[in-house]
């Protein structure tokens, strides 16, 4: 089976998961917006992502290379519109959405995160040999980092500006960006860190409360400690499909950003273990289409995308499980929400046609291209290409 | 190749530490689902479901008859959560018109920061069925007992009352309290955040026991007489209050027993404390001339004097040492049934001298004065009897001989005097009959009279005492509960009620009573009333109690089928 196909199977089989779960915890009596409503609705968006699949897969994905300035506008455009009043609707105090019609809204975040993938594959595999300079190779991505990352940070919403710099810090280390000026960008960015973290009261008590959850079981603590006894009382084989009781107002976002919660108390171990297994594979199809990519930008835009899939999935799961202070990241392919769901599948529509497309070319003839410009990165940092010698001989073994 | 190992480089290290990381996911994971399971399902079942009482229904009170004198209906209780009530004011409005409630003081007890707190409980129909209209957002209805005592006033000293938890306070529904109230049951109910109940077929639960019923010895047709003659009683002599027992003469039990002044057991808070004190158990008093019969049957037991015997009454006025007797009428001499006829003082204190102080203790010590007959009722006092050693050698033997210096509870009184009406068996009183399970089902009955012991022997009783009484009611001081249809024995008694502040005995004010049984051949049932300072210019038993025990044994017996007297005659 071609890796592309895998890719499919393992987002059909997530989907699948999302209907059953967003099913169980909709048909209760007090679900919001009435009983089905909001499973109807995922179900809608569903079908629209398959579509958005299917169209970005059939679409060259080097065109988009064509599109990356007008990309890169409408995202931070957006990023701008929805923080106007009259066109920004406010949820829980922050300004997220842009509704269009009562129904549907887009969440311009979620498609920043894909703008800046393209954004920086593109810069990247056309500045690929100055990436080590501090002018091309840090300051212009920082810069642009920093204006999507402060866009959405004002939202407010730290966690997904915190996710976009994270993503884009890794896709130019893996580009060329001397790791020394990523250490230093760190080291600077601390004090803005710790001022941002301890100087909003919300996001402060988020971060106490993640330290000692039961100090205050009933207030900060809660999300975290009903997310606990939810998994906890599923044990390994589960409660059983519908039988879930913490998604009865217990478990705040139950449909959204706790749904891997419900799988958990519903399925058992057994479910939460599928649900980590279906996201291994996914990243390991996605890291073998990367390996086999043929250009830059395909290379970058797909290592981008799975990183995307990724790290959403490893920090959604480390919130609900308590391992990282709670933020609001939904679980790709499976949490409700229309435009993450709608830009999940439009990623891996473009994943699709990167594997159809390297697929496509004569290997022999762009490995004599690349011969010629052969220069390794690591030569000079030598602590790196033995680490890269070590770890990629055990990668190899457990490939 | 530098494009490939750069790939291979890069894919391979982000795929190794992005599989690190899974395989720690997963590892937090187990240990949360499975090695902590037990902890957390705990924790789970804990916040997800509600213990929910189930209450159980208190048992009925019955009279001997079946008939229900204490019975508990389901009613509604409103209670609010106020952190699921969203408008305080408008929730404010609704009730306090419905249910006729101030509106500030309810509002303030909406805004409380609680999950629950109680609106009003047991609630009439009409405003259950408004309040269900309504249907409020945060205001729920539970469903609870509520006490009913559908008699009002009727025998409410006997029955008691409860709290509006149901938990007796008085009477039998204290002393029964264990019996009547039965053992709640419990029901796990699955619950949300938000606390609205989500019902589940499969759910833990035990049914509540109910109580078990209590069947008392009290018939309410002769309740309901004897509280109409001490209304009657009340309205024409004004006493501070007024006690009458009625009492089966063969069993011991406890046929009616009324005190004045009285309350509805179903609005208890209305009446003043004195109102609620079952005075036929809790009050004792000296028993006067009643207890010359029964010091006489002491004298008629040890052989000591017949009732022919002439005895010198002194004219009215017999000094001892340094007290004087007086007695209300002056007699020259009186034979020994006289003196009870007409009640004399001096002629009795001779008659006690004849028993001296060692006797007469061991007599009246016999009929268990000074102790509590044990009724299955709360607040039995024991009366007083001082010890032998407490007896001044002087003037006890005369004192007791008249009934001073020595009191009982109208209980412990009609008690004794019953042992004359029954051939000299000292009863223990009853006033439970039965305990019925709430299935119908008998579980305990009293049967038969419980005879403490012989206090005289069956002549003494028959054949002496019993012409005498039925003399005092013919001819003598007893004269106002004469009936025509049947015989009536029985005693009179006055007695100055004792200054509070000085401890002596008061020149106006007095108990007046009467104690009789008939039909005196064949007594069915005996009847003390006892009138507390009575007004209106009269105080002698004879005037203030007679008439009303003459009306009680007049309506009971022909109540209780009992043939008249005329009828049996013209039948011989």
């Amino acid at each position: 089976m071609k890796s592309w196909q895998c890719i499919v199977y393992i987002v059909v089989a997530l989907l699948g998961f999302s209907i059953v779960t967003v099913y169980s915890t909709d048909m209760t009596m007090f679900a919001a917006g009435g009983k089905g409503y909001q499973f109807t609705k995922h179900l809608v968006w569903i079908l629209l992502g398959l579509v958005v699949l299917f169209v970005m897969s059939v679409i060259d994905y080097r065109y988009l290379q064509k599109l990356t300035y007008p990309i890169i506008a409408v995202s931070v455009i957006c990023l701008l519109l929805v923080l106007l009043p009259g066109i920004g609707t406010v949820t829980n105090g922050a300004r997220r959405w842009i509704r269009l019609g009562s129904i549907a809204g887009i969440q311009p975040s979620e498609f920043a995160k894909l703008a800046i993938i393209i954004f920086l594959s593109n810069y990247i595999a056309k500045n690929h040999n100055k990436m080590h300079s501090f002018k091309r190779g840090f300051l212009i991505p920082l810069g642009l980092i920093t204006i999507t990352g402060g866009l959405i940070l004002m939202e407010p919403d730290f966690g997904t500006a915190a996710f976009i710099v994270i993503l884009s810090m890794l896709m130019c280390v893996v580009g060329g960006m001397r790791i020394i000026y990523v250490c230093f960008t760190l080291l600077a960015a601390v004090p803005f860190i710790y001022e941002l973290i301890f100087h909003v009261p919300y996001r402060k008590t988020r971060f106490t409360s993640f330290l000692d959850p039961w100090q205050d079981p009933q207030g900060t603590g809660y999300h975290v400690i009903q997310s606990w006894i939810a998994l906890g009382s599923g044990g390994l084989t589960g409660l059983g499909l519908g039988n879930s009781k913490q998604k009865l107002f217990f478990l705040p976002e139950s449909s959204s950003d706790f749904i891997f919660t419900v799988i958990g108390e519903e399925f058992g171990f057994i479910g939460g273990m599928t649900i980590i297994v279906l996201f291994s594979l996914l990243l390991w199809q996605g890291l073998k289409i990367v390996s086999r990519t043929k250009d830059l930008f395909g290379f970058f835009l797909g290592l981008g995308i799975t990183m995307m899939f990724g790290l959403q999935a490893i920090i959604n799961i480390a919130v609900v499980s308590g391992i990282i202070p709670t933020k609001g990241i939904p679980l790709p392919l499976l949490s409700t929400g229309g435009s993450s769901l709608l830009f999940s599948m439009l990623g891996i529509g473009i994943l699709v046609n990167i594997a159809k497309q390297s697929l496509k070319c004569d290997t022999g003839k762009l490995l004599t291209d690349e011969v010629k410009e052969r220069r390794p990165i690591n030569e000079k940092f030598f602590p790196v290409r033995i680490a890269s010698r070590i770890i990629s001989k055990i990668a190899a073994f457990s490939w | 190749m530098y494009f490939k190992s750069m790939q291979r480089f890069w894919t391979n290290i982000i795929g190794f530490f992005l599989i690190l990381i899974f395989i720690g996911l997963a590892v937090n994971l187990g240990r949360i689902q499975i090695v902590e399971h037990d902890k957390y399902v705990k924790l789970a079942k804990a916040q997800q479901s509600k213990k929910v009482k189930l209450s159980a229904r208190r048992g009925l009170i019955l009279d001997r008859n079946g008939r229900k004198l204490a019975e508990s209906l389901r009613v509604g209780s409103v209670y609010a959560d106020p952190s699921a009530i969203k408008d305080v004011y408008e929730i404010t409005r609704h009730l306090s018109k419905v249910l006729k409630l101030n509106s500030s003081k309810l509002s303030q007890k909406l805004k409380k920061d609680k999950k629950f707190v109680w609106i009003k409980r047991k609630i009439s129909d009409e405003e259950l069925k408004e309040i269900n209209k309504l249907s409020l957002q945060g205001v729920y209805i539970e469903y609870e007992y509520n006490r009913f005592y559908q008699n009002g006033q009727l025998g409410s000293h006997v029955i008691g009352f409860t709290d509006i938890d149901e938990k007796g306070l008085e009477g039998i529904e204290l002393s029964c309290n264990q019996v009547l109230s039965g053992d709640p049951g419990y029901k796990m109910i699955l619950r949300d955040a938000q606390q609205s109940h989500i019902l589940t077929p499969d759910i833990e639960m035990q049914f509540p026991q109910h109580g078990d019923n209590v069947m008392l010895t009290i018939d309410s047709h002769i309740q309901r007489f004897t509280e109409e003659e001490l209304d009657n009683l009340c309205k024409t002599w004004l006493p501070v209050s007024a006690t009458a027992v009625v009492m089966d003469t063969t069993t011991g039990e406890i046929l009616a027993m009324a005190n004045r002044p009285a309350y509805d057991p179903n609005n208890v808070k209305k009446y003043p404390s004195l109102a609620r004190k079952n005075l036929a158990i809790t009050d004792y008093y000296e028993p006067g001339s009643m207890i010359k019969p029964i010091v006489l049957a002491g004298v008629f037991e040890n052989k000591l004097a017949s009732p022919d015997d002439v005895i010198d009454c002194e004219n009215g006025k017999y000094v001892m040492g340094k007290r004087i007797l007086h007695d209300s009428h002056r007699y020259d001499t009186l034979t020994v049934s006289e003196i009870i006829t007409h009640s004399s003082n001096i002629g009795m204190a001779k008659l006690g001298m004849l028993m001296g102080i060692e006797r007469m203790y061991n007599h009246l010590e016999q009929f268990n004065f000074g102790n509590r007959f044990g009724i299955e009722l709360s607040g039995e006092q024991e009366g007083i009897f001082r010890p032998l050693k407490s007896w001044s050698k002087q003037f006890s033997l005369v004192s007791v001989s008249i009934g001073h210096e020595i009191a009982a509870t109208p209980l412990q009184f009609i008690t004794i005097f019953c042992s004359i009406a029954n051939g000299g068996h000292l009863l223990k009183p009853r006033i439970i009959k039965s305990i019925i399970g709430n299935d119908g089902k008998v579980k305990e009955e009293y049967k038969g009279p419980e005879i403490i012991r012989r206090v005289m022997s069956e002549e003494v009783a028959r054949d002496l005492l019993n012409p005498i009484l039925v003399d005092a009611v013919r001819n003598g001081t007893g004269k106002k509960a004469f009936l025509t249809e049947y015989e009536v024995a029985g005693k009179t008694g006055t007695s100055q009620k004792i200054n509070k502040a000085d401890g002596r005995y008061s020149h106006n004010k007095y108990i007046g009573s009467f104690v009789a049984y008939a039909p005196a051949e064949n007594p069915r049932i005996c009847v003390l009333v006892m009138v507390d300072e009575p007004k209106n210019g009269a105080y002698y038993g004879g005037t203030v109690a007679a008439p009303a025990v003459g009306e009680i044994i007049k309506k009971s017996l022909r109540y209780l089928n009992v043939e008249p007297m005329k009828l049996k005659m013209a039948m011989h």
